[in-house]
């Protein structure tokens, strides 16, 4: 595994650094650009640290991989750990390599869109693990297992994606939301429109499937007070407690429409 | 039946070839005989136990030895488990991860845990845990 490791994350540094040179002879850094400031002026210290950023990418993106492959030690904390690495060189990379400016909605965006695509990414590889796992007990002729305490085990992916997109969708649009000519988006669009659909559809989707997901609701309502640190936006504790019941009601609308399609299938 | 033995120093292993003249009942019969491996010897507290393959629950690997376990108790076996992995009926015992093969013929229960391992239960209550890289092994195993 630790020879695979180092294989890994020497095939990623080459490919990152790779995939960065042609930037590096197409884009120069030029001299007033915020990274050759940091480098004391020196444009060649400037590519150097993009090539660097670049191989730090390509190689946690390689190892990263691996997560899903060890045999020891606590999953989650792993995730943990490699979402914190990855993120980090992914908004790096980004800054560096992609010419953004240190600019504080910029970085935000990065990593709204970092942790976004890693939330997609973790929950089918969940999944897919899953319906392995599933595929091997009916093959093997065993029951399904009882439900797991609060049903934390079959709505993971939705407490995922749900705590993703509340977390990330005011970074996500912090380009566009930091215009002082635009409140619109952050004020109305954003807390009586997007989370409110965002709660009410993983909600009606838990629902549909597995029923009551005490879990859901309050990840929902938990996921906001984040943006509550939010300088420019005037958001209310309240609006977590409105979240959760938006999923909730999502919910029972799942259920309802449950039991409805079960009883037209028996009838 | 004529029997000859030749030395070949160059051979890595025994190798026993059938000369005959057709392929007939009684040859197929010799080379069965032959190619059967016998049962699996355990090793404890001085006896030594041939291990039936249908009362084995799992092999694991312990303080650099490997040992079976079965309903009866745990025994030492004189063999590795890629030697295991390689000599045991496929569909029957697969690895589950670095240092076990299970008998899937003795698995009651499999599921995610909390700490997102695979939780194999065997009978007897015997918990493993099924390494993710080697899931696919186990659908091949099992014909998924």
């Amino acid at each position: 595994m630790r020879r695979e490791l180092w294989q890994r994350l020497g095939f990623g540094a080459l490919c990152g650094t790779a995939g960065m040179a042609p930037l590096a002879i197409l884009f120069p850094y030029k001299a007033d650009s915020s990274l050759t400031a940091l480098c004391g002026g020196s444009l060649q210290l400037a590519e150097f640290v993009r090539l660097g950023a670049g191989a730090l990418w390509g190689a946690a993106v390689c190892a990263g991989a691996l997560l899903w492959r060890r045999e020891r030690g606590n999953f989650f904390t792993h995730s943990l750990w490699n979402y914190l690495l990855d993120c980090a060189a992914f908004v790096l990379w980004g800054w560096c390599c992609m010419g953004f400016s240190l600019y504080g909605p910029t970085v935000l965006f990065l990593w709204g869109v970092f942790t976004v695509l890693y939330a997609i990414g973790w929950v089918v590889r969940w999944l897919t693990c899953r319906d392995d796992v599933n595929a091997i007990r009916k093959k093997l002729g065993l029951g399904s297992p009882a439900p797991s305490p609060l049903k934390w085990r079959e709505s993971l992916p939705y407490l995922v994606l749900t705590a993703a997109l509340f977390l990330c969708l005011r970074p996500l649009t912090a380009p566009v939301a930091a215009a002082p000519d635009v409140p619109l988006f952050q004020a109305l669009i954003l807390p009586f429109l997007a989370w409110p659909f965002i709660a009410a559809v993983s909600g009606f989707g838990a629902g549909l499937r597995y029923g009551f997901c005490p879990l859901l609701p309050l990840t929902a309502g938990l996921a906001f007070l984040p943006n509550l640190l939010w300088e420019t936006a005037s958001y209310s504790w309240v609006q977590a407690l409105l979240y959760a019941a938006a999923a909730l009601l999502g919910e029972l609308a799942g259920i309802l429409r449950r039991e409805w399609k079960r009883k037209g299938d028996m009838s | 039946m004529d029997v000859e033995i030749r030395v070949e120093p160059e051979l890595r292993g025994v190798k026993v070839v059938i000369h005959a003249p057709a392929r007939t009942a009684e040859v197929e019969a010799l080379a069965e005989r032959l190619a059967a491996e016998g049962p699996i010897l355990g090793f404890r507290e001085q006896e030594a136990v041939p291990l039936a393959s249908e009362d084995i629950l799992r092999f694991y690997g312990e303080d650099k030895e490997v040992r079976a376990q079965t309903a009866a108790g745990v025994y030492t076996v004189r063999f590795r488990l890629y030697e295991l992995e390689e000599r045991l009926p496929k569909g029957q015992f697969v690895r589950v991860s670095h240092s076990e093969i299970v008998n899937l013929r003795q698995v009651m229960g499999l599921d995610l845990s909390l700490t997102g391992t695979i939780r194999m239960t065997l009978r007897g209550g015997i918990a493993c845990y099924v390494s993710r890289r080697y899931v696919k092994k186990i659908k091949e195993a099992l014909g998924l």
